[in-house]
């Protein structure tokens, strides 16, 4: 019955009682959409780190880990793959020549790391073929010599890009509705070259004014980049034998992930031809690389690889690219911070109602004590009421919050005209698919519920010190 | 059969540094059935004197007697139970719970005693039955007349079969008609069912009926008069 008595004393004063059940909503959404932000920024970030950059486990010689030198290699690469490749969890494996070096176009020049790699089997592990940029040509097409792939960041350095919109581009983005409202005016630029970003940018805010080439400018450019394919780049690096050596590769594509620290460092040319450029033996590499069927077994699958070659080092990808472990605790780092604040804001809401719930009812509870009701069950029935205020409030948060998880993390949350370059910088996607993990969608509904126990706690307590005596005279 | 025994009471406050001599030695016996007004102006005691009966208040000196048990020394856990099987209330501003119907403020009583439902369910009826307000059981307090939230008062302090009822001016915020109403189901009850009571009252109705007087002045038994 002191269940049913707090149940009606919760909808006594509804409309205070919503505002706490709002308080509620509002920290679980706010709590549980933040996370699953984050963990869908990551997880986005990670799936790019392993699928272009990383890769479950690489394998190198240690030296090389210390300096990048080009002397410090894996031999017998083939023999070594082919026997990973047999362990079980192994999907795919590619072994690369990996050589710091200078690209240079009439243009510029810009440090690069030399990609030396079989296509085929690159293609099995990384996703740099799956990222060739519209109108980027192809990741190599078997028959050109000398060819070389690059990103598209490394392609604006370079200056082999230009933009230019041309009818069909204009013909595309009239049936996009995205640019109803700008249309007329990106018409007027048809067939204008720019030769630069730069100057792009400025035609566009000419035409479009400034506010609307910040809102659509990221997308434009998107539409109306052109690539130089076919022009020549010149590599240069030191070889084996410390003899400068250098050669010319004809651009045959042009990639772009989300990362363009990635995009305008890394380059990829035939292992073939680079390896008899730099004096290398034709098996042997600098890298290996594995691909797993699941990041589960990465720990795992690199200790047997350490087994099979105690020689050499074995790393797993949170080892290669450290930064992004960081970003990933960092981030759970400033994640408990925003909890705890939102926490912290929710006790002292809830504090504050049901101090009040409490006050007004003063004369109730000193009469239900003097009647012979104990503070047991006085402190367990106000506790009641705040749960049954949390348990509304956590029931209708949590199905807010996971429709919208569910809606957005199909449709993304598209921050690309307003942070899409400044997010691709540090290697994040600024189109986020938000993705809630059943553990923190749990944990975090356990750590409002709890809170709201923890803030009834004091006006409970406070009910149990009054006199019901006194209580009974108050005039209320 | 003695049902209260108290022995010199006497309650002190200390209200901004100053004594308020509030009871001030009170002997006092109060026999099974009794129908009791205690009467006096404001101040005299008459709320003091009540609620250290009921257990509400600690005595500065004296003592308590109910069935034997020294009332004063019961710790705090103990008193409320105390009060629960012994000590039915009823008090000036009905006090019922707004949220329960009428029916469940008489059975919380019981369900705080751990009574089964269906004894809780029968003797609820009975009682409602007994202050004439059968037909109004699942009314809201909001719903029901002064008059008749006070007897729903009423059928909640014999709810838990107390040895005596206790009642703070309980007529005071009802009109004549209410008040006969209420006075008639508390002598009924007292007559037939042999229920103690003890009003504290300024009200000439209610001294009318009562069959014992106790006049309190300044905190001291002034007179003490049996019909």
């Amino acid at each position: 019955m002191i269940w049913s008595v707090s149940w009606k004393n919760v909808w006594r004063n509804k409309i205070r009682s919503l505002v706490v059940i709002i308080a509620f909503i509002f920290g679980i959404f706010g709590g549980v959409y933040t996370v699953a932000v984050f963990v869908g920024m990551m997880d986005q970030r990670i799936d790019v780190a392993i699928g272009n950059e990383a890769s479950h486990i690489q394998l190198h010689n240690p030296g090389y880990l210390d300096n990048n030198e080009l002397k410090y290699t894996i031999n017998d690469s083939p023999e070594l793959i082919s026997v990973i490749e047999n362990l079980p969890e192994v999907k795919a494996v590619c072994s690369r020549i990996k050589i710091l070096g200078m690209a240079s176009t009439s243009g510029n020049a810009s440090g690069v790391m030399i990609n030396g790699i079989d296509p085929e089997k690159e293609k099995n592990v990384t996703g740099i073929a799956n990222s060739i940029a519209v109108g980027g040509g192809s990741f190599f097409n078997g028959s050109d010599q000398k060819s070389i792939v690059i990103g598209e960041k490394l392609a604006k350095t370079l200056k082999l890009v230009y933009y230019q919109i041309t009818p069909e581009d204009l013909v595309r983005m009239s049936a996009n509705k995205k640019y109803k409202s700008v249309i007329d005016q990106i018409g007027a630029l048809v067939d204008i070259r720019h030769r630069t970003e730069k100057d792009f940018d400025l035609a566009l805010q000419n035409q479009l004014g400034e506010e609307q080439a910040e809102r659509y400018g990221y997308f434009i450019k998107l539409e109306s980049i052109k690539y130089k394919l076919r022009k020549k780049i010149v590599l240069s690096f030191q070889a084996l034998d410390g003899h400068l050596a250098y050669d010319a590769f004809r651009v045959v594509g042009i990639y772009k992930t989300t990362n363009t620290a990635f995009d305008v460092l890394n380059v990829y040319v035939n292992s073939n031809e680079i390896s008899h450029i730099a004096d290398l033996a034709e098996d042997q590499s600098n890298e290996i690389a594995v691909l797993l069927s699941s990041m589960k077994y990465d720990k795992t699958t690199a200790e047997s690889i350490k087994k099979l070659v105690p020689s050499l080092s074995v790393q797993t990808w949170d080892e290669i690219l450290p930064e992004a472990g960081l970003y990933s605790q960092s981030m759970n780092f400033y994640l408990m911070i925003f909890m705890i604040i939102i926490l912290l804001a929710l006790g002292f809401g809830i504090v504050n109602t049901m101090l009040m719930a409490v006050l007004e009812r003063v004369k109730e509870l000193g009469m239900l004590m003097a009647v012979g009701m104990n503070k047991k069950r006085v402190f367990f029935m106000i506790m009641l009421e705040t749960v049954f205020l949390g348990l509304v409030g956590a029931a209708i948060g949590m199905l807010i919050t996971y429709l919208l998880v569910w809606q957005t993390g199909k449709t993304g949350i598209d921050l690309r005209a307003l942070y899409g370059e400044g997010f691709e910088t540090i290697g994040f996607s600024a189109h986020i698919f938000p993705k809630l993990t059943p553990g923190s969608f749990y944990q975090i509904t356990f750590l409002v519920i709890l809170t709201g126990i923890l803030a009834s706690i004091y006006p409970a307590r406070k009910a149990l010190k009054l006199n019901p005596s006194e209580a009974l005279r108050i005039d209320m | 059969m003695k049902v209260i025994d108290i022995k010199n009471l006497e309650k002190v406050y200390n209200e901004s540094h100053v004594d308020v001599h509030a009871v001030r030695g009170v002997d006092l016996i109060i026999e099974e059935g009794e129908f009791t007004a205690i009467v006096g102006p404001s101040g005299s005691g008459k709320t003091t004197l009540l609620n250290m009966i009921g257990g509400l208040d600690k005595p500065t000196r004296g003592e308590v007697w109910i069935n034997g048990t020294n009332v004063g020394e019961l710790k705090s856990s103990k008193l409320i139970d105390f009060r629960l099987n012994n000590i039915g209330f009823v008090f000036q501003a009905y006090n019922l719970i707004p949220v329960l119907t009428a029916k469940e403020n008489v059975e919380f009583i019981m369900h705080l005693q751990g009574k089964p439902k269906a004894e809780r369910d029968k003797r609820t009826k009975e009682l409602l039955e007994s202050v004439g307000l059968g037909d109004r059981m699942n009314s809201r307090p909001s719903k029901l007349s002064g008059g008749q939230q006070q007897r729903v008062a009423v059928a909640r302090a014999l709810a838990s079969r107390p040895r005596f009822i206790l009642a703070d001016e309980p007529t005071a915020n009802l009109d004549t008609q209410s008040t006969e109403n209420l006075l008639d189901i508390m002598e009924k009850l007292n007559q037939e069912e042999n229920m103690t009571f003890i009003f504290s009252t300024h009200d000439a109705r209610v001294v009318k009926k009562a069959r014992r007087v106790i006049t309190l002045e300044d905190g001291k038994i002034l007179s003490d008069e049996r019909k």
